[in-house]
């Protein structure tokens, strides 16, 4: 990820709350209207459940509890679909904007002082008009390992 | 056609086409090593494999060219041309031979002396000089003009043919290629993608099926039929024989029986039957550790064994067959049999259970303790086998595919174990039951039964120490609420709960739901990698709705709610030995003043009408005159009169050797149900009540009216 951004890259971007987020076009399927989700007792915290994407099952993930943003009751939620290893999941967004072209070298470090969620999952920062724009690495993002707190 | 000699054609004939292309690339490139090796190769296989499958014209052809080609890739010889024609006339005979394989599937007669005279001169030493003149310009000559050949060399007619290259027969003589050689990745591929074509036909029938002159009621029909046949064509593509799982069990048999002294056979039937490749996969492990725990610890060692007047040498059985959609593999030894007391005393050793409940508890049911986790009966851990994990292993793998084992033994003649697999994997029938406003799908393979809880069965639960009981029948069932098992929020929504009481290994157990809602063959998808971790579940499926149901795997719900442990309370078996919900079909029918009774449907022979008319008596009997023969019938009770200008439904049975009826007064149904006799009769004619169809139902004995029937006849 951090390689990709030294060259220029395309993000698409989404709003979780107020901040707004950027993850790699190349990882995004599709981005789809919200879905009837089936919850998964006991699974862990941040996976909204499954749905079903034309016959496949999408683990759904709750980017509010998982990248802990406070839920904000929010009618126009939206899903964006993204493949990895082989697996598709659908980020619940609460808003998807522009695929938004980055300039090389634009990535900046995270701030030494971020932690939890987001110090895991974000690899920098680019600071755009609208404001500072989060990179999510959607491997660290959808890594077991991270998914717990 | 055999399949091994199917694939040896389909083999052969791929190798054949590349060999034709191998040998005239050879006579350009004379010194191209690798060529030759390959066409070395091709030839040496298909003799290989000729010689296993008992064909020796072929073998001797092959045999013969595979020297030549030996002699070219040592470089005692030249790949000349003539060498290669003569290679090329041995690779077009074994083209003739394999054509008549296929179409025949034996070997044509015929003698090849001439061709292999031919091939063996290169063979000679110094062939190289002789090769251009004498011995050849006759064979030459005989090949050139085959009369004059056969009057020479006094070879069979039909050869000449054979050995002519490039006649027309060769031509034809192509082996149709019918089979093909598939990635397992891509059958996989396409049995995913036949799944999700299901649930699409589900939701287009559900669609139309809301609509009654849709336009594309037909259409829909017409896919839905398309669907459901090429799913199981799919899945054919997917079938293996069980005998792929066993090949390595003979070395495995064969080494355990050096090491130890022992002398064993291993017998193994049914090795064809057929069933889905995972599945097939699944066993092996289980099976080869089974097979291993019957040659290492069953058998005994021949002086033993010969001091108990069994044969020396121990047999193993392995029996693969199929059964009522189900494929049963069987492993049968006639060695000394599991010790049930010594596997009472173990478990209780190893804390599993209880004496005084170990000692309650059927041979049957005690025997079964060797499938508890952390159970071995071996006292010392040899390297063969018997590490303290073991058969709870075997059964965990066997129900993790839906399958069940079981296990019987008597003392000192062996034991035999038992499983059972679905044929398949892909789809499996499953109950969907609700809880808090939520679905879930049960696997209809491990649910018993399934109980309305109204409130008058509240006196059936019990507590102890956190852990809620059922009392069903004569046992105690642990039971668990499905929304609890699961932390569902919310309220019950159902005042009338269902009790479903499932079946994992030895363990009864109920998990109460708030409703059951539809039953379904669902197609099983996995669930992804973040739920994975949840072990509650096997996975999930789409209804026909397209939404998203979790399979609750209910012997994973029960180990987390921890009614595992509390099931060894289970103190009591409802009748000693009674095969566990082995479903019977019954007959039930009425014998007057609104009593029920019920007959294993095995037992009938036919049900008849049987108007007044025909009915005679002789000597206090009735009899009919029915096929020729005198037909006792018997009124199954006071109630059952015979009434002018009425007919009587009689039931017919047969043991063989005669027939009678019993008179009824209607038939009523025939139901599935599992029998459990609770009250057992003192009345004759009747064996017991159970519990049939939800209502209690006397169970009729068919040997006290047999024997009343023989009665009447003789006297």
């Amino acid at each position: 990820m951090t390689a990709a951004i030294t060259a220029s890259a395309e993000l698409v971007t989404f709003r979780v709350g107020d901040q707004w987020f950027g993850v790699a076009v190349q990882s995004v399927q599709e981005v789809i209207v919200p879905q009837r989700i089936a919850r998964v007792p006991l699974a862990a915290p941040g996976i909204a459940g499954l749905l079903n994407l034309r016959g496949q099952i999408v683990t759904a993930i709750d980017l509010h509890q998982r990248l802990e943003i406070s839920h904000v009751a929010s009618e126009s939620l939206m899903n964006v679909v993204v493949c990895d290893g082989d697996e598709l999941f659908a980020l619940i967004v609460d808003e998807v904007g522009d695929v938004a072209a980055v300039p090389p070298n634009s990535l900046e470090a995270l701030p030494a002082s971020l932690d939890g969620a987001w110090a895991r999952v974000c690899t920098g920062v680019i600071r755009m008009d609208q404001g500072l724009l989060a990179v999510v690495d959607v491997t660290r993002l959808l890594d077991e390992s991270n998914t717990r707190p | 056609m055999d399949d091994l000699l199917t694939d040896f054609l389909a083999e052969s004939t791929e190798n054949l086409a590349q060999l034709d292309r191998d040998v005239v690339e050879l006579e350009r490139d004379p010194s191209n090593a690798s060529l030759l090796n390959s066409i070395f190769r091709a030839v040496h296989t298909i003799k290989g494999t000729c010689g296993f499958i008992g064909l020796p014209r072929l073998e001797n052809v092959s045999h013969t060219a595979e020297s030549v080609l030996e002699q070219l890739r040592n470089g005692n010889l030249k790949a000349t041309p003539d060498v290669i024609s003569d290679i090329l006339r041995a690779v077009d005979v074994i083209k003739v031979i394999l054509a008549e394989l296929a179409a025949h599937e034996v070997e044509p007669c015929g003698d090849d002396s001439l061709l292999v005279a031919l091939l063996e001169q290169w063979l000679s030493p110094g062939t190289e000089a002789a090769s251009t003149a004498d011995w050849r310009a006759p064979a030459q000559h005989a090949l050139d003009t085959p009369k004059a050949r056969s009057a020479e060399l006094s070879v069979d007619p039909s050869v000449a043919e054979f050995a002519v290259p490039f006649t027309p027969l060769v031509e034809q003589a192509v082996v149709a290629n019918s089979s093909l050689r598939v990635n397992i990745t891509l059958l996989d591929s396409l049995m995913n993608l036949a799944g999700e074509l299901v649930l699409n036909r589900n939701q287009l029938l559900e669609m139309s099926s809301r609509d009654d002159d849709s336009i594309f009621a037909v259409p829909v029909q017409q896919l839905n039929r398309i669907t459901a046949e090429l799913q199981s064509a799919i899945m054919k593509t997917r079938m293996q024989p069980v005998g792929s799982a066993w090949a390595k069990l003979p070395r495995i048999v064969r080494d355990i029986a050096r090491e130890t002294g022992k002398k064993i056979e291993l017998d193994m039937k049914g090795a064809a039957t057929e069933m889905d490749r995972q599945l097939v996969q699944a066993l092996q492990d289980p099976l080869t550790h089974m097979v291993r725990n019957s040659a290492d610890h069953g058998i005994e060692s021949p002086d033993v064994r010969r001091a108990l007047g069994k044969p020396a040498a121990g047999k193993i059985v392995l029996n693969a067959y199929h059964e009522g959609g189900h494929v049963i593999v069987e492993i049968v030894d006639d060695g000394k049999g599991i010790d049930v007391a010594e596997v009472r005393r173990m478990a209780v050793e190893r804390g599993l259970l209880r004496k005084d409940v170990a000692d309650a508890m059927s041979d049957g049911q005690a025997l079964r303790l060797v499938f508890e986790p952390g159970f071995s009966t071996v006292t010392s851990v040899t390297h063969l086998s018997g590490r303290g994990v073991g058969m709870d292993v075997v059964r965990s793998n066997i129900e993790s595919v839906g399958g069940a084992v079981d296990l019987r033994s008597i003392r000192g003649q062996g034991c035999t174990v038992r499983i059972r697999l679905p044929l398949t994997l892909a789809i499996v029938p499953s109950l969907i039951v609700s809880a808090r406003n939520e679905l879930f799908a049960f696997p209809q393979a491990s649910v018993l039964e399934l109980i309305r809880l109204s409130t008058d069965t509240l006196s059936r639960f019990d507590t102890l120490r956190n852990v809620r009981l059922f009392r069903l029948r004569n046992e105690l069932v642990p039971v668990v609420t499905l929304a609890d098992a699961l932390s569902l929020p919310g309220q019950e929504a159902n005042d009338v709960p269902t009790l479903v009481v499932c079946q994992a290994g030895t363990a009864r157990f109920g998990i109460i739901v708030d409703d059951v809602v539809d039953t379904q063959e669902i197609v099983v998808k996995p669930v992804g990698r973040l739920t994975r971790s949840v072990r509650c579940y096997a996975g999930c499926t789409i209804l026909g709705d397209g939404r998203v149901v979790m399979i609750v795997d209910p012997a994973a719900l029960a180990a987390r709610a921890g009614t595992e442990t509390a099931s060894a309370m289970t103190v009591v078996d409802a009748l000693p030995e009674t095969p566990r919900a082995r479903q019977d079909s019954l007959l039930l029918f009425g014998v007057g003043s609104g009593s029920v009774q019920a007959v294993p449907l095995s037992l009938v022979s036919r049900l008849e009408e049987i108007p007044f008319e025909r009915i005679e008596q002789t000597g206090g009997t009735h009899v009919v005159q029915y096929r020729g023969c005198l037909l006792p019938v018997i009124p199954a009770s006071p109630s059952v009169t015979f009434t002018a200008g009425r007919s009587n439904s009689v039931i017919v049975f047969n043991d063989g050797s005669m027939s009678f009826g019993i008179a009824v007064t209607e038939i009523r149904d025939i139901v599935e149900e599992v029998v459990n006799l609770e009250l057992p009769s003192a009345r004759p004619g009747v064996l017991g009540t159970a519990v049939i169809a939800g209502a209690a139902t006397e169970v009729l004995d068919v040997s006290y009216y047999m024997e009343r029937a023989r009665g009447g006849i003789v006297s």
